[in-house]
């Protein structure tokens, strides 16, 4: 889960590339959203970060970007390890 | 609040939803403030009494039934930030009515009227809401 009551200490860190996806489609964040049947907010705070969406969203942003879900979203220990972990599979 | 929470395209279904939470609300405040008022105001017969003490329970019931439609319509970080903001929220009125309770014992406090009950969970609840919301900004 994302921020808030969770302390950072407990937090899985999860970075994903959503950001640079929807600015090569040349979309914004709104139309995102549109897309994605979440609002604007939840586009940005994913974006930013601060909130992991679940997985059947996380599964509706792979299919619309037409990648697979580690390509889009990455745990920060594997981004650090060189995503060692994640290749493994 | 209510028209960034929308999810784009239910924007304007969400909106008159959020507008229509916000109008019951007005209406339940404005119906309490007024029904304790009347009753203050003078003696009623039981039948008379009954009526207008219970007659916020209508706005109220009102705001519920818009509440939950409204609900229905958020995406899945805005009912996540409206359940750890009602979590907070039962915290803080948590303390604050044990503050209280301590403080009548020491007489600091004087008796509070218990239908004002929703003036500290709605203060709490608006507080809670805004500092969770600031988080996921």
């Amino acid at each position: 889960m994302a921020m808030s009551l969770v302390s950072p200490e407990v937090r899985d860190n999860v970075e994903n590339r959503i950001r640079v996806l929807r600015g090569e489609q040349g979309w914004s964040q709104a139309e995102l959203g549109k897309r994605l049947r979440v609002s604007r907010q939840t586009v940005n705070a994913i974006e930013k970060g601060r909130y992991d969406p679940s997985l059947p969203l996380a599964f509706r942003i792979a299919r619309l970007f037409e990648l697979r879900i580690e390509e889009i979203f990455t745990a920060q220990d594997e981004s650090q390890d060189g995503g060692a972990e994640a290749s493994d599979g | 609040m209510v028209d960034e929470s929308c999810i784009s395209e239910q924007g304007a279904s969400c909106r008159s939803r959020g507008r229509a939470v916000l109008v019951w609300s007005i209406v339940a405040a404005l119906a309490i403030i007024g029904s304790s008022a009347l009753l203050v105001w003078r003696e009623w017969s039981l039948g008379a009494g009954l009526l207008i003490a219970l007659a916020p329970v209508a706005p109220f019931i009102g705001m519920f039934i818009a509440l939950r439609r409204s609900m229905g319509r958020l995406d899945e970080m805005q009912r996540t930030i409206q359940l750890e903001a009602l979590a907070l929220c039962v915290a803080l009125a948590s303390v604050v009515s044990v503050v209280v309770g301590q403080l009548q014992k020491l007489e600091i406090v004087g008796e509070l009227d218990l239908s004002m009950g929703w003036v500290v969970i709605a203060g709490s609840y608006i507080a809670a809401y805004l500092f969770v919301k600031s988080r996921y900004a």
